[in-house]
């Protein structure tokens, strides 16, 4: 009994050591006890790249096939190789405006025919107008997987454009256009991108004046004509994930495709030539019910083959991700409270790109926040604060935890092997190839190219804002400014 | 036309899958089958000051999801503090009694992971997606914040400064949010619903540090709490932390105000003039909370009203007259009662009346012929569609059922949810909207131009 109680004893005083521990440590917190606690470094991960099979059409269309039985779904992804880099000056737009038609009415359904079709089937269709390429995005439960591939066969092969459902989406897409001039974001885009790309498509899809031009004079004629000249089965490539049975989908493919005939026209491409005249130069557009300043500040940069692009994003993550531990929020956040949120961002095209740092502020503040910007800039460019090895660490430590959740899914995966290899010539390793490269930058090198690569001289400013708030900052401070008045619908 | 094009002609093997097509539609109409959900594996528990915990193990990648949620939002705001949860929620990445400002961030940052937080209506929440190693990094910061924040005078003035903006950029500036932000102001006025989850810019600048600190004190407890972990976890491993970190806190009395939300017996009507092309038409009704199961026949009568390709709305008055460029509808569902927004854009400001009394046509048009089985049927297999779809990420699982855990204890709703439709009729759903969607109960409201003339039209 004596030694049950000993037993007892022992065992409520183990506890209540335990319980007292419990509790102590929550007493105990100090910077030091969590630090303890962050002593995690991640091991670079290796993405599986999936046993995918490229069935390729006669006519060059291409299918990347790859089965995934771990959900009954049904998953599609692909490009078609054009954009609206193929369109010029006076047809700004049309790519927007063919891919809308293309998902609504087909030569063999009409409009209310498709979308019931659609709706029935669950199916989910999409077409994205991008600067080079045209995206397709689909899916569907895996019982309706060729109710999908019959609806993408409509919607790419017989796309009809002259009806009533024509003149209504014209008719949207003004209206839709002309509402962007009261719009602060949108007047930022327009101003920042049409001047940045100048006479280039990528330009001219960036002035809605440009854009409503030609929806006030289109015909659906205009439309067939563009779509037969850039909608090419040899220039599409689609990744297909999901639970199928791999000769039954190629049978349906086939069904659906093989019939697509080639077209022999290859549309002219151009490079964006940059204006010298944009450098250092300041654009207030008015916007004088706006209550703050929407502002963008950035230059022409390199096209999609940059070569650095890799320790270039590193550095661009650590002065910019619009994290909270990124230089630009470290400063106009954290230490002045100007924004609620700022980043810096890279736009590679084919056919010339674009570096550019986004904020928006109250507009008494426009001056300070485009210097405090500037300021970091300098910190980097001179290398007075330099990158340190713990920034670069973090954000190498950040992709090695979050590139296995960006590609936790099979089509994502696909897509990336479809879009590296049809577009850029690359390995289906590509993304393990990135992660290697990342994972073997020393700071100093990222230091290095990125300082190299950022050119305060040049920066071109767009601020949307009301001007009776904001010019007198600049005039003040001598600072040229051109000013555009409120959003007139030319 | 159609002759012109080389790929348009239709040959033999296009005629026969277009035979399938129309056959594979029309059958799958008939073919509806019942809507099922696959159980989630979670596991739960309650510490004894009543805080509650859900783990979701899933092992695909070695990421977890570390979230907690406060049973505190806007609704729950006094006269005078409008935005003060949002406010708190700011402040709760200033720093600690043992953290510095800036290092929680870092802290996270350093291990290659990253956090935020939101608030709603009715509950605040943050969340750390972090590598499988940093769990107890997750827990102990929760654990720290809870109860050691830091409230200074300072910090508190910057972010003051801070939520004025995030204010100006996503209401202020924004015309379908300012516009949206008065009427519903003017629908639910001396309710809370009249304000926004942001509050107003005069609160904002007039809430104290004192009334902050009353605030955190007030709801930020263990009782009031519920951790939610997804990702690659196991329950074991949660409740050890829970054991160490917060066991020890104690529970407070949470008392809450009076959550007056009188019936509205008449119909309202409330114009603002903004500086935009293109007007918009917003009308507001009263739904019950969110674990009434009405709402879910409300939510599939919305979609055959407003939502889908197919519905009422778009079908006559976008495609058939051009008179409205779009239209929508949604349910904001709270753990109190809320409301519904139907919207459509009129196509142009001329044609503002001629939408409105098309739209009520149509409305009574459902009431007095009701919906068709296809209609209904289209709702039910996209609701099919959308759950196993769901099922491709653990976290948006999670967030389900934590959402129907924190505000109602109960986080089968969705399953009873799934079985309520799988036994409601199509004169239900009428039923039910012509129960909520009366005019008596609606607010109409009008977002319009303030000036016309010029190219606009």
């Amino acid at each position: 009994m004596k030694k049950t109680n000993k037993v007892i004893a022992l065992a409520l005083i183990i506890i209540f050591l335990l319980t007292f521990s419990a509790v102590a440590q929550n007493q105990k917190f100090s910077p030091e006890y969590f630090r303890d606690l962050a002593d995690v470094v991640n091991k670079k991960p290796e993405i599986e790249i999936p046993d995918y099979e490229l069935f390729e059409l006669e006519n060059g269309m291409r299918f990347y096939l790859a089965r995934d039985r771990s959900l009954p779904i049904f998953e599609i992804k692909g490009y078609i190789d054009a954009g609206k880099i193929n369109e010029n000056k006076k047809n700004a737009g049309i790519t927007s405006l063919m891919t809308e038609l293309m998902l609504l009415a087909s030569e063999n359904y009409s409009e209310q025919e498709l979308s019931l079709f659609k709706e029935i089937n669950a199916l989910s269709l999409n077409l994205g107008a991008g600067f080079d390429r045209i995206s397709i995005s689909g899916n569907s439960l895996k019982t309706e997987s060729s109710e999908l591939i019959s609806l993408l066969a409509e919607t790419l092969i017989r796309p009809k454009f002259e009806g009533d459902h024509f003149a209504r989406t014209v008719k949207e897409s003004q209206q839709f256009y002309r509402q962007r001039f009261y719009n602060d974001s949108a007047l930022l885009n327009m101003h920042f991108f049409k001047n940045l790309y100048g006479e280039h498509p990528y330009g001219y899809n960036n002035d809605y004046n440009l854009i409503l031009d030609f929806l006030s004079r289109v015909k659906s004629e205009d439309i067939l004509d563009f779509y037969q000249k850039t909608i090419r089965p040899e220039d599409i490539s689609i990744a297909v994930s999901g639970d199928f049975e791999l000769e039954e989908i190629k049978k349906e493919i086939s069904n659906n495709f093989s019939s697509w005939k080639n077209t022999e026209t290859e549309p002219a491409k151009k490079y964006v030539n940059v204006n010298l005249e944009l450098h250092q130069k300041i654009i207030i557009v008015n916007k004088p019910d706006a209550t703050q300043a929407n502002m963008r500040m950035g230059y022409n940069f390199y096209s999609s083959k940059f070569p650095k692009k890799i320790p270039f994003m590193m550095g661009n993550l650590i002065f910019g991700s619009g994290g909270f531990t990124s230089r630009l929020m470290g400063n106009l956040r954290n230490e002045k409270g100007y924004v609620y949120g700022i980043n810096a961002q890279t736009n590679y095209n084919d056919h010339g790109g674009a570096y550019f740092i986004n904020l928006s502020l109250e507009p008494g503040k426009a001056l300070a926040g485009m210097e405090a910007v500037k300021e970091e800039i300098f910190k980097i460019k001179n290398g007075t604060e330099a990158f340190k090895e713990e920034e670069l660490f973090e954000n190498i430590n950040l992709y090695n935890a979050i590139f296995p959740k960006a590609y936790q899914h099979q089509i994502d995966v696909l897509d990336q092997i479809v879009y590296q290899k049809e577009f850029n010539n690359k390995s289906e390793q590509y993304i393990n190839d990135i992660i290697k490269q990342y994972n073997g930058l020393e700071v100093e090198e990222v230091q290095k190219i990125y300082a190299e690569e950022l050119y305060p001289e040049i920066i071109f400013t767009v601020i949307v804002g009301p001007k009776e708030e904001i010019l007198p900052q600049f005039k003040e401070a001598g600072l040229e400014v051109e000013v555009i008045e409120d959003s007139a619908v030319n | 036309m159609k002759n012109n094009r080389p790929n348009s002609i239709l040959n033999k093997k296009i005629i026969i899958s277009i035979s399938v097509f129309i056959l594979i539609l029309f059958l799958s109409v008939s073919a509806a089958a019942q809507i099922e959900l696959e159980e989630t594996e979670y596991h739960s528990f309650k510490l004894e000051n009543n805080m509650q915990f859900m783990v979701f193990p899933d092992h695909s990648i070695p990421l977890i999801r570390y979230s907690i949620y406060y049973n505190v939002g806007s609704i729950d705001e006094m006269e005078g503090e409008t935005g003060i949860s949002h406010f708190l929620e700011h402040l709760m990445f200033t720093g600690t009694k043992n953290l510095p400002e800036g290092e929680i961030d870092d802290l996270i940052s350093s291990v290659g992971g990253h956090l935020n937080a939101a608030t709603t209506y009715d509950y605040t929440y943050y969340y750390h997606e972090v590598p499988t190693a940093a769990l107890e990094l997750a827990a102990a910061l929760e654990a720290d914040r809870m109860r050691n924040l830091n409230f200074n005078n300072q910090e508190v003035d910057r972010e003051r400064e801070v939520i004025k903006q995030e204010r100006r950029m996503r209401v202020d500036n924004s015309i379908f949010s300012k516009g949206f932000e008065e009427i519903k102001a003017h629908a639910f006025s001396d309710t809370y619903l009249e304000y926004g989850i942001i509050g107003w810019m005069e609160d904002i600048s007039n809430i104290s540090t004192a009334e902050l600190q009353n605030h955190y004190q007030r709801y930020y407890s263990p009782n009031n709490a519920l951790v939610v972990v997804s990702g690659d976890v196991e329950a074991e491993a949660v409740k050890k932390l829970a054991q160490k970190y917060y066991s020890n806190f104690k529970p407070a009395e949470i008392e809450r105000k009076n959550f007056e939300f009188p019936e509205q017996k008449t119909e309202k009507e409330y114009t603002v003039k903004l500086n935009t092309n293109i007007p918009y038409a917003l009308q507001l009704y009263q739904i019950p909370a969110a674990d009434n199961l009405d709402l879910t026949a409300v939510e599939i009568f919305l979609d055959i009203l407003a939502n889908n390709q197919s519905s009422r709305l778009k079908e006559k008055l976008q495609k058939r007259e051009g008179i409205i460029l779009d239209s929508g509808a949604f349910v904001n569902p709270l753990r109190k009662n809320s409301f519904a927004l139907i919207y459509f854009i009129p196509s142009n400001p001329d044609l503002v009346e001629k939408a409105q009394q098309a739209f009520d046509s149509e409305l009574q048009q459902i009431f007095n012929q009701g919906i068709t089985e296809e209609e209904f049927e289209i709702v039910k297999k996209q609701y099919q569609k959308s759950l196993i779809f769901s099922q491709k990420n653990i976290e948006s699982t999670a967030s389900t059922y934590a959402v129907n855990k924190i505000r109602f204890d109960n986080p089968e709703l969705l399953q009873q949810k799934i079985e309520y439709i799988n036994n409601l009729t199509k004169a239900e759903v009428v039923k039910i909207a012509e129960k909520y969607f009366n005019q008596n109960q609606r607010t109409k409201g009008y977002i319009l131009p303030e000036a016309k003339g010029g190219a606009q039209q």
